[in-house]
Protein backbone atom coordinates (compact mmCIF):
# COMPACT_ATOMS: atom_id res chain seq x y z
CA UNK A 1 0.00 0.00 0.00
CA UNK A 2 2.89 2.31 0.71
CA UNK A 3 3.43 4.98 -1.85
CA UNK A 4 -0.22 5.17 -2.89
CA UNK A 5 -1.46 8.69 -3.20
CA UNK A 6 -4.82 10.34 -3.02
CA UNK A 7 -5.92 13.78 -4.08
CA UNK A 8 -7.34 16.23 -1.54
CA UNK A 9 -9.11 19.32 -2.79
CA UNK A 10 -9.42 22.49 -0.72
CA UNK A 11 -12.44 24.76 -0.85
CA UNK A 12 -10.62 27.19 -3.11
CA UNK A 13 -10.05 24.52 -5.71
CA UNK A 14 -6.39 23.56 -5.23
CA UNK A 15 -5.59 19.86 -5.30
CA UNK A 16 -2.89 18.20 -3.20
CA UNK A 17 -1.35 14.75 -3.73
CA UNK A 18 -0.90 13.06 -0.39
CA UNK A 19 0.32 9.61 0.71
CA UNK A 20 -2.64 7.51 1.76
CA UNK A 21 -1.01 6.61 5.06
CA UNK A 22 -0.46 10.27 5.87
CA UNK A 23 -3.99 11.24 4.89
CA UNK A 24 -5.41 8.45 7.04
CA UNK A 25 -4.33 10.28 10.20
CA UNK A 26 -7.55 12.12 9.52
CA UNK A 27 -10.29 9.83 10.78
CA UNK A 28 -12.69 11.65 8.49
CA UNK A 29 -10.67 10.81 5.36
CA UNK A 30 -9.99 7.29 6.61
CA UNK A 31 -13.72 6.69 6.96
CA UNK A 32 -14.37 8.08 3.52
CA UNK A 33 -11.79 5.77 1.98
CA UNK A 34 -12.84 2.66 3.85
CA UNK A 35 -16.58 2.96 4.22
CA UNK A 36 -17.40 4.66 1.00
CA UNK A 37 -14.98 2.47 -0.92
CA UNK A 38 -13.46 5.34 -2.82
CA UNK A 39 -10.82 4.24 -5.26
CA UNK A 40 -7.59 5.88 -4.39
CA UNK A 41 -6.16 6.67 -7.78
CA UNK A 42 -8.87 8.48 -9.61
CA UNK A 43 -11.12 10.27 -7.20
CA UNK A 44 -10.54 13.61 -5.61
CA UNK A 45 -11.66 14.02 -2.03
CA UNK A 46 -13.24 17.45 -1.63
CA UNK A 47 -12.74 19.19 1.71
CA UNK A 48 -15.23 22.06 1.57
CA UNK A 49 -14.36 23.30 5.08
CA UNK A 50 -10.62 23.80 4.56
CA UNK A 51 -8.80 26.36 2.44
CA UNK A 52 -5.50 25.81 0.64
CA UNK A 53 -3.25 27.62 3.11
CA UNK A 54 -4.61 25.64 6.06
CA UNK A 55 -4.70 22.35 4.18
CA UNK A 56 -1.03 22.85 3.32
CA UNK A 57 -0.25 23.33 7.03
CA UNK A 58 -2.30 20.30 7.99
CA UNK A 59 -0.49 18.12 5.43
CA UNK A 60 2.84 19.47 6.69
CA UNK A 61 1.90 18.50 10.26
CA UNK A 62 0.59 15.07 9.26
CA UNK A 63 3.71 14.35 7.24
CA UNK A 64 5.97 15.14 10.19
CA UNK A 65 3.83 13.02 12.53
CA UNK A 66 3.22 10.08 10.17
CA UNK A 67 5.15 7.61 12.32
CA UNK A 68 3.65 8.67 15.66
CA UNK A 69 1.90 6.01 17.71
CA UNK A 70 -1.86 6.59 17.84
CA UNK A 71 -2.75 9.02 20.65
CA UNK A 72 -4.19 7.41 23.81
CA UNK A 73 -7.88 7.55 24.58
CA UNK A 74 -9.02 10.34 26.87
CA UNK A 75 -10.25 9.93 30.39
CA UNK A 76 -13.44 11.80 31.02
CA UNK A 77 -13.40 14.63 33.53
CA UNK A 78 -9.69 14.59 34.04
CA UNK A 79 -7.30 17.40 33.71
CA UNK A 80 -4.88 16.78 30.89
CA UNK A 81 -1.19 17.41 30.78
CA UNK A 82 -0.32 20.87 29.56
CA UNK A 83 3.44 20.78 29.50
CA UNK A 84 4.58 18.53 26.70
CA UNK A 85 4.44 20.23 23.34
CA UNK A 86 7.34 19.07 21.20
CA UNK A 87 9.68 21.76 19.98
CA UNK A 88 8.78 20.94 16.36
CA UNK A 89 5.10 21.54 17.16
CA UNK A 90 5.93 24.73 19.04
CA UNK A 91 7.72 26.08 15.97
CA UNK A 92 4.97 24.81 13.69
CA UNK A 93 2.36 26.69 15.74
CA UNK A 94 4.19 30.01 15.79
CA UNK A 95 1.46 31.48 13.61
CA UNK A 96 -1.03 34.30 13.91
CA UNK A 97 -4.20 33.67 15.88
CA UNK A 98 -6.35 33.44 12.76
CA UNK A 99 -4.27 30.55 11.44
CA UNK A 100 -4.19 28.86 14.83
CA UNK A 101 -7.97 28.90 15.17
CA UNK A 102 -8.43 27.78 11.57
CA UNK A 103 -6.10 24.86 12.30
CA UNK A 104 -8.23 23.94 15.31
CA UNK A 105 -11.39 23.96 13.20
CA UNK A 106 -9.70 21.99 10.42
CA UNK A 107 -8.31 19.43 12.88
CA UNK A 108 -11.78 19.08 14.33
CA UNK A 109 -13.44 18.70 10.94
CA UNK A 110 -10.81 16.26 9.65
CA UNK A 111 -10.79 14.51 13.02
CA UNK A 112 -7.02 14.51 13.52
CA UNK A 113 -6.76 13.98 17.25
CA UNK A 114 -3.05 14.73 17.64
CA UNK A 115 -3.31 18.06 15.85
CA UNK A 116 -6.46 19.04 17.72
CA UNK A 117 -4.76 18.20 21.03
CA UNK A 118 -1.66 20.25 20.37
CA UNK A 119 -3.55 23.28 19.03
CA UNK A 120 -5.98 23.25 21.98
CA UNK A 121 -2.98 22.98 24.32
CA UNK A 122 -1.45 26.02 22.67
CA UNK A 123 -4.60 28.06 23.29
CA UNK A 124 -4.78 26.79 26.89
CA UNK A 125 -1.22 28.06 27.38
CA UNK A 126 -2.37 31.47 26.16
CA UNK A 127 -5.06 31.47 28.88
CA UNK A 128 -3.18 30.11 31.86
CA UNK A 129 -2.21 32.65 34.50
CA UNK A 130 -3.89 35.61 32.81
CA UNK A 131 -6.47 37.95 34.30
CA UNK A 132 -9.86 38.31 32.60
CA UNK A 133 -8.77 41.72 31.27
CA UNK A 134 -5.64 40.19 29.73
CA UNK A 135 -7.78 37.42 28.21
CA UNK A 136 -10.01 40.04 26.59
CA UNK A 137 -7.01 41.78 25.07
CA UNK A 138 -5.36 38.53 24.02
CA UNK A 139 -8.42 37.20 22.20
CA UNK A 140 -10.01 40.47 21.18
CA UNK A 141 -13.08 39.94 23.33
CA UNK A 142 -15.46 42.74 24.16
CA UNK A 143 -16.45 43.18 27.77
CA UNK A 144 -20.21 42.86 27.38
CA UNK A 145 -21.37 43.14 30.96
CA UNK A 146 -24.12 45.69 31.20
CA UNK A 147 -23.52 49.17 32.62
CA UNK A 148 -25.51 48.14 35.70
CA UNK A 149 -23.18 45.24 36.29
CA UNK A 150 -20.16 47.48 35.76
CA UNK A 151 -21.70 50.01 38.11
CA UNK A 152 -22.03 47.34 40.72
CA UNK A 153 -18.35 46.51 40.42
CA UNK A 154 -17.49 50.19 40.78
CA UNK A 155 -19.72 50.52 43.80
CA UNK A 156 -17.98 47.61 45.41
CA UNK A 157 -14.67 49.34 44.93
CA UNK A 158 -15.95 52.53 46.50
CA UNK A 159 -17.25 50.56 49.40
CA UNK A 160 -13.81 49.14 49.93
CA UNK A 161 -11.95 52.39 49.52
CA UNK A 162 -13.94 54.02 52.30
CA UNK A 163 -12.28 51.74 54.78
CA UNK B 1 -14.34 29.43 6.80
CA UNK B 2 -14.35 32.69 4.89
CA UNK B 3 -14.98 34.40 8.16
CA UNK B 4 -11.44 33.62 9.19
CA UNK B 5 -9.61 34.26 6.00
CA UNK B 6 -6.93 36.85 6.30
CA UNK B 7 -4.44 38.52 4.13
CA UNK B 8 -1.50 36.24 3.66
CA UNK B 9 1.06 39.00 3.82
CA UNK B 10 2.40 39.66 7.24
CA UNK B 11 3.53 43.07 8.37
CA UNK B 12 0.11 44.60 7.88
CA UNK B 13 -0.61 44.34 11.56
CA UNK B 14 -1.96 47.88 11.84
CA UNK B 15 -4.41 47.09 9.12
CA UNK B 16 -5.35 43.86 10.81
CA UNK B 17 -5.92 45.58 14.10
CA UNK B 18 -8.12 48.11 12.37
CA UNK B 19 -10.02 45.32 10.69
CA UNK B 20 -10.49 43.61 14.02
CA UNK B 21 -11.70 46.78 15.66
CA UNK B 22 -14.33 47.26 13.02
CA UNK B 23 -15.58 43.73 13.23
CA UNK B 24 -14.72 43.13 16.86
CA UNK B 25 -14.83 39.50 16.01
CA UNK B 26 -13.13 37.31 18.58
CA UNK B 27 -12.00 34.05 17.04
CA UNK B 28 -12.14 32.34 20.40
CA UNK B 29 -15.84 33.12 20.67
CA UNK B 30 -16.60 31.64 17.24
CA UNK B 31 -15.32 28.20 18.21
CA UNK B 32 -17.96 25.54 18.85
CA UNK B 33 -18.57 24.95 22.55
CA UNK B 34 -17.17 21.41 22.42
CA UNK B 35 -13.82 22.72 21.19
CA UNK B 36 -13.68 25.35 23.92
CA UNK B 37 -14.32 22.51 26.38
CA UNK B 38 -11.35 20.67 24.88
CA UNK B 39 -9.18 23.73 25.47
CA UNK B 40 -10.43 23.98 29.05
CA UNK B 41 -9.50 20.32 29.54
CA UNK B 42 -5.88 21.45 29.68
CA UNK B 43 -6.40 23.98 32.46
CA UNK B 44 -6.72 23.48 36.18
CA UNK B 45 -10.15 24.31 37.53
CA UNK B 46 -8.62 27.06 39.66
CA UNK B 47 -7.01 28.58 36.56
CA UNK B 48 -10.38 28.53 34.81
CA UNK B 49 -11.97 30.23 37.80
CA UNK B 50 -9.35 32.96 37.98
CA UNK B 51 -8.73 33.58 34.27
CA UNK B 52 -11.98 32.80 32.47
CA UNK B 53 -14.79 33.75 34.85
CA UNK B 54 -16.18 37.21 34.04
CA UNK B 55 -14.32 37.74 30.77
CA UNK B 56 -17.60 38.13 28.92
CA UNK B 57 -21.10 36.69 29.03
CA UNK B 58 -20.56 34.00 26.41
CA UNK B 59 -17.47 32.66 28.17
CA UNK B 60 -19.32 32.68 31.49
CA UNK B 61 -22.09 30.67 29.84
CA UNK B 62 -19.60 28.17 28.40
CA UNK B 63 -17.58 27.88 31.59
CA UNK B 64 -20.67 27.46 33.75
CA UNK B 65 -21.78 24.46 31.71
CA UNK B 66 -18.32 22.88 31.52
CA UNK B 67 -18.56 19.56 33.41
CA UNK B 68 -15.35 19.78 35.43
CA UNK B 69 -16.18 23.33 36.45
CA UNK B 70 -19.73 22.45 37.39
CA UNK B 71 -18.37 19.87 39.80
CA UNK B 72 -16.29 22.50 41.54
CA UNK B 73 -18.25 23.06 44.71
CA UNK B 74 -15.42 22.89 47.21
CA UNK B 75 -12.06 24.47 46.79
CA UNK B 76 -9.17 24.02 49.16
CA UNK B 77 -6.23 26.30 48.56
CA UNK B 78 -4.43 25.55 51.79
CA UNK B 79 -1.44 24.03 50.07
CA UNK B 80 -0.98 26.65 47.39
CA UNK B 81 1.13 29.75 47.64
CA UNK B 82 -1.24 32.64 47.29
CA UNK B 83 -0.19 36.25 47.13
CA UNK B 84 -2.54 39.09 47.97
CA UNK B 85 -2.82 39.58 44.22
CA UNK B 86 -3.97 35.97 43.91
CA UNK B 87 -6.58 36.50 46.60
CA UNK B 88 -7.83 39.52 44.72
CA UNK B 89 -8.11 37.60 41.44
CA UNK B 90 -9.88 34.78 43.23
CA UNK B 91 -12.27 37.20 44.90
CA UNK B 92 -13.11 38.81 41.56
CA UNK B 93 -13.81 35.38 40.10
CA UNK B 94 -16.17 34.47 42.93
CA UNK B 95 -18.57 37.10 41.68
CA UNK B 96 -21.17 35.52 39.38
CA UNK B 97 -19.88 32.08 40.34
CA UNK B 98 -22.78 29.83 41.15
CA UNK B 99 -20.96 26.58 41.74
CA UNK B 100 -18.43 27.10 44.50
CA UNK B 101 -20.04 26.67 47.91
CA UNK B 102 -17.06 25.96 50.17
CA UNK B 103 -13.73 27.73 50.18
CA UNK B 104 -10.86 26.78 52.45
CA UNK B 105 -7.66 28.80 52.62
CA UNK B 106 -5.64 27.73 55.65
CA UNK B 107 -2.05 28.40 56.69
CA UNK B 108 -1.59 31.34 54.38
CA UNK B 109 -0.60 34.91 55.01
CA UNK B 110 -3.98 36.48 54.27
CA UNK B 111 -3.81 39.91 55.89
CA UNK B 112 -6.43 42.60 56.27
CA UNK B 113 -6.08 43.53 52.61
CA UNK B 114 -6.73 39.96 51.48
CA UNK B 115 -9.63 39.84 53.92
CA UNK B 116 -10.97 42.98 52.31
CA UNK B 117 -11.02 41.34 48.86
CA UNK B 118 -12.73 38.22 50.17
CA UNK B 119 -15.23 40.21 52.22
CA UNK B 120 -16.03 42.26 49.16
CA UNK B 121 -16.73 39.09 47.16
CA UNK B 122 -19.14 37.98 49.88
CA UNK B 123 -20.81 41.38 49.92
CA UNK B 124 -22.60 40.64 46.67
CA UNK B 125 -23.83 37.47 45.07
CA UNK B 126 -21.72 34.40 45.66
CA UNK B 127 -22.81 30.84 46.25
CA UNK B 128 -20.38 30.40 49.14
CA UNK B 129 -21.90 28.89 52.24
CA UNK B 130 -18.67 27.89 53.97
CA UNK B 131 -15.55 29.98 54.31
CA UNK B 132 -12.64 28.60 56.27
CA UNK B 133 -9.72 30.96 56.89
CA UNK B 134 -8.14 29.08 59.78
CA UNK B 135 -4.64 30.27 60.59
CA UNK B 136 -4.20 33.47 58.64
CA UNK B 137 -3.41 37.05 59.66
CA UNK B 138 -6.57 39.04 59.00
CA UNK B 139 -6.41 40.85 62.37
CA UNK B 140 -8.97 43.30 63.78
CA UNK B 141 -9.17 45.22 60.54
CA UNK B 142 -9.89 42.07 58.56
CA UNK B 143 -12.54 41.18 61.12
CA UNK B 144 -14.11 44.58 60.52
CA UNK B 145 -14.32 43.90 56.77
CA UNK B 146 -16.04 40.60 57.38
CA UNK B 147 -18.35 42.27 59.88
CA UNK B 148 -19.51 44.72 57.21
CA UNK B 149 -20.16 41.87 54.82
CA UNK B 150 -21.96 39.73 57.40
CA UNK B 151 -24.60 42.40 57.81
CA UNK B 152 -25.65 41.91 54.19
CA UNK B 153 -24.66 38.41 53.18
CA UNK B 154 -27.53 35.93 53.06
CA UNK B 155 -25.68 32.79 51.97
CA UNK B 156 -22.84 32.11 54.38
CA UNK B 157 -23.67 29.62 57.11
CA UNK B 158 -20.19 28.70 58.37
CA UNK B 159 -17.31 31.06 59.00
CA UNK B 160 -14.01 29.98 60.48
CA UNK B 161 -11.74 32.82 61.59
CA UNK B 162 -9.80 30.73 64.05
CA UNK B 163 -6.21 31.75 64.73
CA UNK B 164 -6.29 35.11 62.99
CA UNK B 165 -4.86 37.60 65.54
CA UNK B 166 -8.28 39.02 66.39
CA UNK B 167 -8.66 40.90 69.69
CA UNK B 168 -11.77 42.15 71.45
CA UNK B 169 -11.72 45.13 69.13
CA UNK B 170 -12.30 42.91 66.09
CA UNK B 171 -14.70 40.73 68.06
CA UNK B 172 -16.85 43.79 68.67
CA UNK B 173 -17.36 44.34 64.92
CA UNK B 174 -18.23 40.70 64.30
CA UNK B 175 -20.54 40.45 67.32
CA UNK B 176 -22.42 43.59 66.33
CA UNK B 177 -22.77 42.41 62.73
CA UNK B 178 -24.32 39.18 63.93
CA UNK B 179 -27.17 41.13 65.46
CA UNK B 180 -28.30 41.81 61.88
CA UNK B 181 -27.21 38.58 60.21
CA UNK B 182 -29.85 35.88 59.92
CA UNK B 183 -28.02 33.09 58.12
CA UNK B 184 -24.73 32.33 59.87
CA UNK B 185 -25.05 29.20 61.97
CA UNK B 186 -21.48 28.38 62.90
CA UNK B 187 -18.80 30.83 63.90
CA UNK B 188 -15.36 29.63 64.92
CA UNK B 189 -13.29 32.44 66.31
CA UNK B 190 -11.12 30.33 68.60
CA UNK B 191 -7.37 30.77 69.10
CA UNK B 192 -7.46 34.54 69.04
CA UNK B 193 -6.84 37.09 71.79
CA UNK B 194 -10.41 37.99 72.76
CA UNK B 195 -10.76 38.97 76.44
CA UNK B 196 -13.73 39.69 78.72
CA UNK B 197 -14.69 42.79 76.71
CA UNK B 198 -15.13 40.70 73.58
CA UNK B 199 -17.13 38.19 75.60
CA UNK B 200 -19.47 40.99 76.59
CA UNK B 201 -20.10 41.90 72.94
CA UNK B 202 -20.87 38.31 72.08
CA UNK B 203 -23.13 38.05 75.14
CA UNK B 204 -25.10 41.06 73.84
CA UNK B 205 -25.35 39.40 70.46
CA UNK B 206 -26.64 36.18 71.95
CA UNK B 207 -29.52 38.10 73.46
CA UNK B 208 -30.81 39.21 70.06
CA UNK B 209 -29.40 36.73 67.51
CA UNK B 210 -31.60 33.65 67.27
CA UNK B 211 -29.83 31.97 64.37
CA UNK B 212 -26.36 31.02 65.57
CA UNK B 213 -26.10 27.38 66.58
CA UNK B 214 -22.41 26.97 67.29
CA UNK B 215 -19.99 29.51 68.70
CA UNK B 216 -16.40 28.52 69.36
CA UNK B 217 -14.47 30.90 71.60
CA UNK B 218 -12.00 28.37 72.93
CA UNK B 219 -8.35 29.32 73.48
CA UNK B 220 -8.99 33.01 73.98
CA UNK B 221 -8.54 35.11 77.13
CA UNK B 222 -12.14 35.39 78.29
CA UNK B 223 -11.43 34.84 82.01
CA UNK B 224 -14.06 34.50 84.75
CA UNK B 225 -15.54 37.89 83.93
CA UNK B 226 -16.02 36.95 80.27
CA UNK B 227 -17.69 33.72 81.35
CA UNK B 228 -20.10 35.67 83.49
CA UNK B 229 -21.10 37.87 80.55
CA UNK B 230 -21.64 34.88 78.27
CA UNK B 231 -23.68 33.02 80.88
CA UNK B 232 -25.92 36.06 81.19
CA UNK B 233 -26.31 36.28 77.44
CA UNK B 234 -27.35 32.65 77.28
CA UNK B 235 -30.31 33.31 79.50
CA UNK B 236 -31.98 35.13 76.63
CA UNK B 237 -30.87 32.89 73.80
CA UNK B 238 -33.01 30.07 72.43
CA UNK B 239 -30.94 28.63 69.60
CA UNK B 240 -27.29 28.15 70.50
CA UNK B 241 -26.58 24.49 71.12
CA UNK B 242 -22.82 24.48 71.29
CA UNK B 243 -20.65 27.03 73.01
CA UNK B 244 -17.01 26.15 73.33
CA UNK B 245 -15.10 28.17 75.91
CA UNK B 246 -12.40 25.69 76.82
CA UNK B 247 -8.95 26.97 77.74
CA UNK B 248 -9.97 30.48 78.63
CA UNK B 249 -8.61 30.73 82.17
CA UNK B 250 -12.12 30.51 83.63
CA UNK B 251 -11.15 29.05 87.01
CA UNK B 252 -13.79 27.56 89.23
CA UNK B 253 -15.78 30.73 89.62
CA UNK B 254 -16.25 31.16 85.85
CA UNK B 255 -17.53 27.64 85.47
CA UNK B 256 -19.94 28.24 88.29
CA UNK B 257 -21.84 30.87 86.33
CA UNK B 258 -22.54 28.33 83.65
CA UNK B 259 -23.48 25.62 86.06
CA UNK B 260 -26.15 27.89 87.46
CA UNK B 261 -27.48 28.57 83.96
CA UNK B 262 -27.27 24.98 82.88
CA UNK B 263 -29.22 23.84 85.87
CA UNK B 264 -32.17 25.76 84.49
CA UNK B 265 -31.92 24.54 80.90
CA UNK B 266 -30.22 21.16 81.00
CA UNK B 267 -28.81 19.35 77.98
CA UNK B 268 -28.90 22.29 75.65
CA UNK B 269 -25.40 23.63 75.90
CA UNK B 270 -22.24 21.62 75.74
CA UNK B 271 -19.28 23.42 77.09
Amino acid sequence: MAGNKIKLQSNDGDTFDVDVEIAKQSATIKTMLEDLGMSEEDDVIPLPNVNSAILKKVIQWATHHKDDPPPPEDDENREKNLSDISSWDQDFLKVDQGTLFELILAANYLDIKGLLDVTCKTVANMIKGRTPEEIRRQFNIKNDFTPQEEEQIKKENEWCEEK
Amino acid sequence: MNLFRRKRKSGTSAEEILLNDIQFQSLLLTLPVEIVYQILDYLQVVDILISMQNVCKRINAIVNTYPRYKMLDELNLSFCTLSCDGIQKLSNALRHNRTLTALTINYQQIDSEGAQHLARALYYETALTTLNLYNNQIGDQGAEFFAITLQYNKMLTTLNLSSNSISSKGAKFIANALKRNKTLKTLDISVNSIDFKGAKYFADTLKSNQHLIMLDLSLNHLGPEGAEHLATGLKYNQTLTLLNIKYNGLEAIGSLYFQNELAKIPSRIKL
